[in-house]
């Protein structure tokens, strides 16, 4: 149920990425959406079934986007091993820290994904474009709040309607006792 | 003897009352009499009407006004309606005016389109775009034609205005175009004027580069660039764009010069697929 519902919202916000947010106009830039949803998800779920959607979406993300097949799944799970390493040490799951997380993630991504690009191709190397990354990451900041707050209220929903009561895997209230 | 002094006395007085009463019936009599049949106003007419008038005047106005107050706010009702309806009417005839200059642009592009496909060797296929890239490092498009309209991975994609990229993969329905300003693209060149050779690759959203062209060679600004039809790719005499900027640096053996491109990638819609990968200038 949980891999159902989020591979779903992420394929409505990949066809929503892919169409309706290209008509923004270019200085205004077009939001990495479903990257929050993939630090949603590495802050909110269970490892394995995280890992699962995360790597679905990575095979997805591949189809619609970029020359190298291969490329998003490996960097979406480097980013969710990333934030499921931190999570261990640091309290990162509550809401409050998961807009800071998908900026310094979004860093992180970017160089990750110039480098995988430059390894593969390296007579085509890409362009390291500072406004576009600096306009993605204003815009994550932006929109960041009430999608987090949106995908929270999708996975609290999701917590009451299981039968657990909660995501299997997660910590309880007191994780530091 | 006092009574009958009393009694007469009493007559007397009533009877200077009925005198008095009669004189003055008699005068009002006479006033009415006088007066009928007049058109003209006798005095009493002026006094009665110049002590109401005044008061008529200013209940007039007051009235008036209220009743021009109450005549705007009726006329305002009306028109708050008929406002409602105009908008409406209005809203429709703009979604109309919308309707018809999609339609006429529509069909302006794609008679373009069409005398495009007329003039490219056959048989080319036109295609829409479904999707676009997302991500900020890679430039790719989703079209709505596959291998099952016979879309192969290499055939290149063109427009009216010049060359958009090739195709990199397909499924049966759909096909991802790589688009020429990807850093990975490589096109096969020309330039229109000079004929000098070079390989154009992306550089940028909106840009491309000439590469491999010797700082001897000559290059003018605001040449055309042309493919060349060498790569195997792109059939040779396509538009790719136009040079812009030129630059010699005292270090390595090539130019560095940028090309502005022919097509303007953010107003893409409809493309055509050149399904041979012939020459222009053969068949």
């Amino acid at each position: 149920m949980f891999i159902a519902i989020f591979l779903i919202l992420g394929i409505l916000i990949l066809v929503l990425q892919t169409t309706f947010l290209q008509l923004l106009p270019v200085w205004l830039g077009k939001p990495d959406i479903l990257f929050l949803l993939i630090v949603h998800i590495s802050c909110q779920s269970e490892i394995f079934r995280g890992a699962l959607v995360v790597l679905l979406l990575g095979l997805l993300m591949d189809v619609f986007s970029g020359v190298f097949l291969g490329l998003y799944p490996v960097i979406y799970l480097l980013v969710f091993a990333f934030i499921k390493g931190i999570s261990r040490r640091v309290a990162i799951n509550e809401f409050a820290y998961q807009v800071p997380l998908a900026l310094i993630s979004y860093l992180f991504v970017s160089i990750g994904t110039f480098l995988f690009s430059y390894s593969l191709a390296p007579d085509t190397p890409p362009q390291w474009l500072w406004g576009a990354i600096v306009l993605q990451l204003l815009m994550l900041a932006v929109i960041g709040g009430p999608v987090v707050v949106l995908f929270d209220a999708i996975t609290n929903f999701y917590r009451r309607t299981s039968a657990s009561g909660r995501l299997p895997g997660t910590r309880s209230v007191n994780r530091f006792k | 003897m006092d009574n009958t002094i009393r009694k007469r006395s009493k007559r007397s007085s009533h009877l200077r009352i009925f005198l008095l009463f009669g004189c003055l019936f008699t005068a009002i009599l006479i006033l009415f009499i006088s007066m009928a049949g007049r058109k003209e106003f006798t005095v009493p007419h002026k006094l009665g009407l110049e002590l109401i008038g005044p008061f008529q005047t200013a209940i007039s106005k007051v009235s008036n006004y209220a009743g021009s107050v109450w005549g705007k706010y009726t006329a305002l009702l009306n028109v708050r309606e008929e406002n409602e309806q105009l908008r409406q009417e209005l809203l429709q005839y703009k979604a109309a005016n919308i309707e018809y200059r999609e339609a006429v642009a529509t069909n302006v592009r794609l008679q373009k389109l069409l005398e495009l496909k007329e003039s490219l060797p056959p048989p080319t296929l036109s295609a829409e775009i479904v999707g676009k890239d997302p991500s900020i490092w890679f430039r790719t498009f989703t079209i709505n034609r596959g291998s099952s309209d016979g879309v192969q991975k290499g055939m290149p994609v063109v427009t009216v205005e010049g060359v958009v990229g090739q195709v990199l993969t397909s499924s049966p329905n759909y096909s991802k175009v790589l688009l020429a300003t990807d850093p990975n693209s490589a096109i096969e060149v020309i330039t229109q004027n000079t004929r000098v050779q070079g390989i154009v690759k992306g550089q940028g959203p909106e840009a491309f580069a000439l590469h491999y062209v010797l700082k001897s060679a000559e290059v003018e600004k605001g040449d055309y660039v042309m493919t060349s039809g060498l790569g195997g790719v792109f059939p040779k005499g396509l538009m790719v764009g136009t040079i812009s900027e030129i630059t010699k640096t005292r270090r390595g053996m090539f130019q560095n010069i940028e090309i502005k491109p022919a097509v303007d990638f953010s107003q893409l819609e409809y493309l055509i697929i050149i399904m041979k990968k012939y020459s222009l200038t053969e068949d």
